[in-house]
């Protein structure tokens, strides 16, 4: 039988430590997705997953039940995502025609590092559209590169995303709108397009 | 907006909302509407779907070896923390340590200097601080009244000139015997605590060995004991240690915990050793069952392909076409 959120927080908040590994090993892969294609940079992405889920132990005992867990860690993540992204603004200011030393080498790092099998044949080709993609995403503004990982790669519904940006839905639509077409304009030439 | 005022421009963010699967009805039949007249519309919205077809060529997925650094970072961080808090504060994750001290401190143990393991820091700060808050004052306890304590790691924390008065920072602590079985829950805990805490890895490894000397159902808090050789196997800078923690864990009994722990000795240790006897491990505790698990599935893969140990890719397949225990018995003929 499958023990619920619910029970493993419980006993989480009882300081079993069991539990909050096993809620951790629940959700951890996605929160570290997401921080993935939002900084396009693993060693990033694994300082926002260490303090995502450092503050998740640190405030498990005050969660109250009243939005679910997944809610508050991915509200958790968002912020910690955007708040290292305003640290950080060396990578934040890429310009939108970057195609120069630095985006390359951070894509190219990232790549690698996604690409299961360097011995197979598609992963040349595979690695330069993931680099293409990590870096229209890039270009993307945090608010709404965020909200195109979640809805796009993580598969939140609007309404979710919302939640956990504490913002309105309409403002959620109209990211994932501007995103759509940036990402359009920035990967157009490899899809046959205009 | 009312669906029936929307002009040609208000349908573009509706045809991004309809390949999420995001429109209202009235939306959605709007939109199916207006694209049956509209050739410009029509052609936007496969220009959508061919960027989601270059974004789906695009995709990766999160790379398990890097989601196991992950974890170990995040629990090895958790556990520091959790060992200040212990010595600053005892909070929830410390009480079960409290109560063990709290037994320390009745007349019966104190009073001797042979040292067993070290509980001495934890035990001495809390006999004499009182109070548990972080950096406790010594008002109303003299830490030189005691002949058995020892004070240590002594810093000048400020001084005042004008004033001519400074403030100390140290250590107070205290050594203590405990004699029993090995079944006694209190040496349990004590051989749990030496495994994670010890520095020396000789006494590591002799908990480890004291631990195997019960079997887990005797075990008074098996969990307890698990998590420790779990912690031990997954954090120990020692190979030694780690492999001797993975053969007590096989005595326990199968837990998604110990799988995930074996999987992560398998994906990320550089020792070849302990990714056989992980590899090994596995095959006990599966046998021939068809592997479904998501992440169990993605380690073995990435172990069959890419291990650099012949042994462990060998037996990862074999893992994952159900074939491990067959050629585990013609071994053994």
């Amino acid at each position: 039988m499958v023990v619920s959120d619910k029970e493993l927080i419980l006993k989480a908040q009882k300081g079993d430590m069991q539990a909050f590994e096993d809620l951790v090993y629940r959700y951890d892969r996605t929160v570290l997705g997401i921080a993935i294609k939002f900084t396009g940079d693993t060693d990033k992405a694994q300082d926002i997953y260490q303090e995502t889920f450092i503050r998740v132990f640190k405030a498990i005992s005050h969660f109250r039940m009243e939005s679910q867990f997944s809610t508050w860690l991915y509200r958790i993540a968002t912020n910690v995502c955007l708040t290292y992204r305003s640290q950080d603004r060396s990578v934040n200011h890429l310009s939108i025609d970057d195609e120069g030393e630095d985006g390359a080498k951070t894509a190219g790092m990232l790549a690698a590092s996604l690409t299961s099998n360097p011995n197979s044949e598609d992963w040349v080709a595979g690695r330069e559209i993931v680099e293409h993609v990590e870096r229209a995403l890039r270009r993307l503004s945090p608010q709404q590169r965020m909200v195109f990982v979640l809805r796009h790669y993580e598969g939140h519904r609007l309404k979710e995303i919302a939640q956990a940006l504490e913002c309105a839905e309409g403002t959620v639509k109209k990211h994932l709108f501007e995103a759509t077409v940036r990402m359009r304009e920035s990967l157009s030439r490899f899809y046959g397009s205009n | 907006m009312e669906v029936t005022e929307m002009k040609h421009h208000d349908f573009k963010e509706l045809l991004i909302l309809s390949t999420y699967d995001e429109l209202e009805p009235s939306q959605a039949e709007a939109l199916q509407r207006h694209l049956a007249d509209c050739d410009a519309c029509r052609a936007e919205l496969s220009e959508i779907e061919a960027l989601h077809a270059c974004l789906e060529e695009g995709k990766s997925s999160v790379p398990h070896h890097l989601l196991w650094q992950s974890r170990e970072r995040l629990f090895d961080q958790i556990h520091r923390e959790t060992r200040q808090a212990q010595v600053r504060e005892p909070g929830w994750m410390a009480r079960s340590w409290q109560a063990l001290i709290s037994e320390f401190r009745r007349p019966a143990f104190v009073g001797s200097s042979l040292a067993m393991l070290a509980v001495g820091l934890l035990a001495g700060f809390l006999a004499f601080s009182g109070s548990s808050q972080p950096g406790a004052s010594l008002e109303g306890h003299d830490p030189f009244s005691d002949p058995g304590a020892r004070v240590s790691r002594v810093s000048f924390e400020a001084s005042d000139l004008e004033t001519g008065t400074v403030q100390l920072a140290f250590e107070v602590s205290r050594r203590f015997e405990l004699e029993g079985s090995v079944k006694d829950s209190r040496i349990q805990r004590l051989l749990a605590y030496a495994l994670l805490h010890e520095t020396n890895p000789g006494t590591r490894l002799r908990a480890i060995g004291k631990i195997g000397e019960v079997s887990p159902e005797s075990t008074a808090d098996r969990s307890e004991t698990q998590a420790a050789l779990i912690g031990a196997l997954r954090t120990d800078d020692n190979p030694s240690v780690r492999e001797q923690a993975l053969q007590a864990l096989k005595r326990f009994p199968t837990s998604p915990e110990i799988q995930k722990t074996y999987l992560q000795v398998l994906s990320t240790d550089k020792n070849a050793r302990l990714r056989m006897a992980a590899i090994d491990a596995l095959v006990e505790r599966i046998g021939s069952k068809r592997v479904e698990e998501q992440d169990l599935l993605e380690v073995l893969r990435d172990s069959a392909e890419n291990d650099r140990n012949e042994y462990v890719r060998i037996r990862a397949q074999a893992l994952i076409e159900g074939t491990a225990l067959q050629e585990s018995n013609t071994e053994v003929m």
